[in-house]
């Protein structure tokens, strides 16, 4: 009896936090993909963040791996998520992982903004408008796409502090995205 | 009278997938100019960092968490130890030399 009422917990909890991360998130992260002129990103923007739902993110936290924190459009390859995952995979990876590096690039442009309105947003961009040559496969995993763009890094009076490429890697058989780390020259190769 | 302090940089050897160079001098959050490593460590080194980072992305698994054997496994462990070793005798007086295996 308590196990069958922990999974109707779960499904009600997980298709809630599915619904509103692709509703809510999906449509900053379309917005910023259909304006391919952007590729500057500045603490003042808060593109993403604003709708970054708290309720996926605390599905993330709560552990529940399959919720999309966000769907995006890859060009040559199709719909992705950006899925909740875990320590070896997805939003909670690359939280866990690089969350300092963004943190870091953020601060430098001068803070107030968290760290993954700028990794959110150079997701889509790097997704929907890779730079020539991607994606393209990791030198030794075919079935791992990588895609990289530049990012002009400004601060809030519009000065460029930094160019920086988020280096995207997706899973070609789960169509998920699996890490993004902002690097000072193109990588995956 | 005042005293200076000066922060040495963390020197971080890890790897994530599609990393095909295991220090954090790459990432776009590095303090400096990247170091010169053709004169800073050696060629012999330099191959073995790669190496590393190439065979974790042929064998890391995202999904299980796996190399797909244990003698892999063991491989991919040791050489991140010594290649940590390595990275300490080599450029230590100029980096918090740090390892991280997190896969």
């Amino acid at each position: 009896m308590p196990s069958k009422f922990t999974t109707v917990l779960i499904a009600v909890s997980g298709t809630l936090a599915l619904t509103f991360g692709v509703a809510a998130g999906g449509d900053a992260v379309a917005a910023a993909q259909s304006d391919q002129k952007i590729a500057s990103w500045s603490p003042s923007d808060l593109r993403v963040s604003k709708t970054l739902n708290p309720v996926t993110i605390g599905a993330c936290n709560a552990g529940f791996g399959d919720v999309s924190v966000a769907a995006l459009n890859a060009k040559g390859f199709g719909k992705i998520d950006l899925k909740c995952g875990h320590e070896k995979a997805g939003y909670v990876h690359i939280r866990t992982r690089h969350q300092r590096d963004w943190q870091t690039l953020v601060d430098q442009a001068g803070g107030g903004a968290p760290w993954d309105d700028l990794m959110m947003f150079a997701l889509a961009q790097a997704t929907s408008a890779p730079m020539t040559g991607f994606p393209r496969a990791t030198p030794r995993d075919a079935n791992k796409l990588c895609y990289v763009t530049p990012i002009q890094l400004k601060n809030r009076q519009g000065r460029v502090i930094k160019t920086f490429y988020p280096s995207v890697v997706v899973s070609k058989n789960n169509r998920i995205v699996i890490t993004n780390f902002p690097t000072t020259t193109p990588y995956c190769n | 009278m005042q005293l200076k302090v000066e922060l040495v940089q963390e020197l971080l050897l890890s790897v994530d997938y599609g990393q095909m160079w295991p220090l954090n001098d790459i990432m776009a959050s590095w303090d400096g100019e990247r170091p010169d490593w053709d004169t800073l460590i050696t060629p012999e080194l330099k191959k073995r960092l790669r190496e590393w980072a190439l065979f974790f992305d042929e064998f890391g698994n995202d999904e299980t968490g796996l190399f797909g054997s244990e003698e892999r496994r063991r491989w991919f462990d040791l050489e991140a130890v010594g290649l940590f070793n390595e990275l300490r005798r080599q450029v230590g007086h100029l980096y918090d030399v740090k390892i991280d295996l997190w896969f």
